[in-house]
């Protein structure tokens, strides 16, 4: 079962292709994150403003950085298809392409979406893509670290994101129950041990 | 004037003259607006020529926007779809109908296009486009579906597809990234496979795409490198 903070996939805007390919195309991207969004509006109790302009740059650095750093090996696919989706939160964290324009008005003080409205946004949205994709490639749901709703995390990652926004890409991670190569969270060669899910993984769970 | 227009049944130069002259008048719109705002605070019949100047310009604006509509139903209708264009440039390419309607459509997208890019004064010329189209057409021998993208992109220019100077600064790109972005955007949604429903959502992301690649794209116009411009195509295709 997936984990609450997780759009479910019926809440994605449709497709025929994969969601590995979908999530490459700008029009689905953007769509998907504006029903994210706006679901974490209606959660939290505000409401956003996007910056389009900014959102398509955003993905198309994205691209960019999944050009740079992607494998040659088919067996590393998985891995970096898990590692995708941190790419994409440093792209977004980097240059955050919404604004709050209220203050959250339903939770209690000390959760992540109170505290940080837009990144939590971000989080949700590439969490939400993240998993629905793996489970669709592989058909296993991955499961959160307690983290993911800890303020005190969200202290450290939005402290660190001042000094360097690499750290973001070793938030999600974590998040998503790995262990970053902290010193080069955001380098997929760099990422540390055999943390990453692939497919030997897959057929065991 | 070419041959082709001897043989037009379809009314495009007199389109073309009214979509003129509605740019002039756009474009000189908020100075005669401006000069009779003077007069009228000066002279006690100011108001009436005010008054004039904009019931002419609304003319103006209606006429055009008339037939700007029977022209796009149109291109519709012959690009085989009832509500939004979903032929893609291969498929239209293999036809081999008439320029007309692809003409058409390249001049509905790229006003949406250059309206994206805040850039909707500039001029479109049907006409030129369909002079480029008829050139593309010609196009003989097998070549790569991006490669036919790029020739007519490259065809567009030529025929200087788009006209006029920016009138102000707000503009997404550099004002010398305009043309060949705006071209670029609407060939590269034209390769996309594009349902009816996210037809308009594929085109602002083809132009979304364009901006960020406005100084590869503008490097490739200035070269005249149809295979730099096939290699972008085909490198961001699959990314709109």
């Amino acid at each position: 079962m997936s984990d609450p903070l997780v759009l479910p996939r019926s809440d994605l805007p449709p497709t025929n292709e994969p969601l590995r390919t979908a999530a490459r195309r700008l029009r689905w991207f953007r769509a998907a994150f504006r029903r994210v969004v706006t679901r974490v509006a209606e959660d939290l109790g505000c409401t956003f403003e996007i910056d389009d302009a900014k959102l398509a740059a955003i993905f198309m650095r994205w691209l960019e950085e999944l050009d740079r750093q992607r494998p040659q090996e088919r067996a590393e696919r998985a891995a970096f298809l898990e590692f995708a989706s941190s790419l994409c939160f440093r792209a977004l964290i980097a240059d955050l392409p919404l604004r709050a324009l209220s203050a959250p008005a339903r939770p209690s003080a000390d959760e992540p979406g109170q505290f940080w409205p837009e990144a939590y946004a971000c989080t949700i949205f590439c969490l939400s893509v993240h998993s629905a994709a793996v489970e669709q490639e592989f058909h296993v749901v991955p499961q959160l670290s307690p983290e993911a709703t800890e303020l005190r995390s969200w202290w450290s990652f939005r402290e660190n994101v001042r000094e360097d926004t690499a750290f973001s890409a070793g938030f999600l991670q974590k998040i998503l129950g790995h262990e970053p190569n902290w010193f080069m969270p955001d380098n997929f060669r760099s990422r540390l041990g055999h943390w990453l899910f692939d497919p030997e993984d897959a057929s065991g769970g | 004037m070419s041959k082709m227009l001897k043989t037009q049944p379809d009314g495009l130069p007199l389109r073309e003259v009214l979509r003129g002259l509605r740019h002039i008048v756009r474009r000189s719109g908020e100075a005669a607006r401006d000069l009779t705002n003077a007069i009228a605070d000066s002279e006690a019949d100011g108001s009436v020529m005010n008054q004039l100047a904009s019931t002419f310009i609304a003319e103006m604006e209606h006429l055009a926007a008339s037939v700007d509509d029977a022209a796009s139903r149109a291109a519709r209708r012959a690009l085989g779809v009832s509500g939004e264009v979903t032929a893609t440039l291969p498929q239209v390419h293999e036809q081999g109908e008439s320029c007309a309607p692809l003409a058409a459509a390249l001049y509905t997208t790229l006003g949406m296009v250059l309206e994206r890019m805040r850039a909707e004064h500039l001029f479109v010329s049907e006409m030129a486009a369909r002079e480029a189209v008829v050139r593309w057409q010609r196009h003989s021998g097998s070549v790569s579906d991006s490669r036919l993208a790029a020739d007519l992109a490259l065809a567009l220019a030529d025929q200087r597809v788009i006209r006029g100077s920016p009138a102000h600064g707000d503009i997404a790109v550099q004002v010398s990234q305009i043309v060949p972005v705006a071209i670029t955007s609407v060939v590269l949604w034209f390769l996309v496979a594009r349902a009816p429903n996210d037809s308009e959502a594929a085109l602002a992301s083809a132009a979304d795409v364009c901006v960020a690649l406005a100084a590869r794209i503008e490097q490739a116009f200035s070269a005249g490198d149809a295979e730099m411009l096939t290699a972008l195509l085909q490198k961001y295709r699959n990314n709109v």
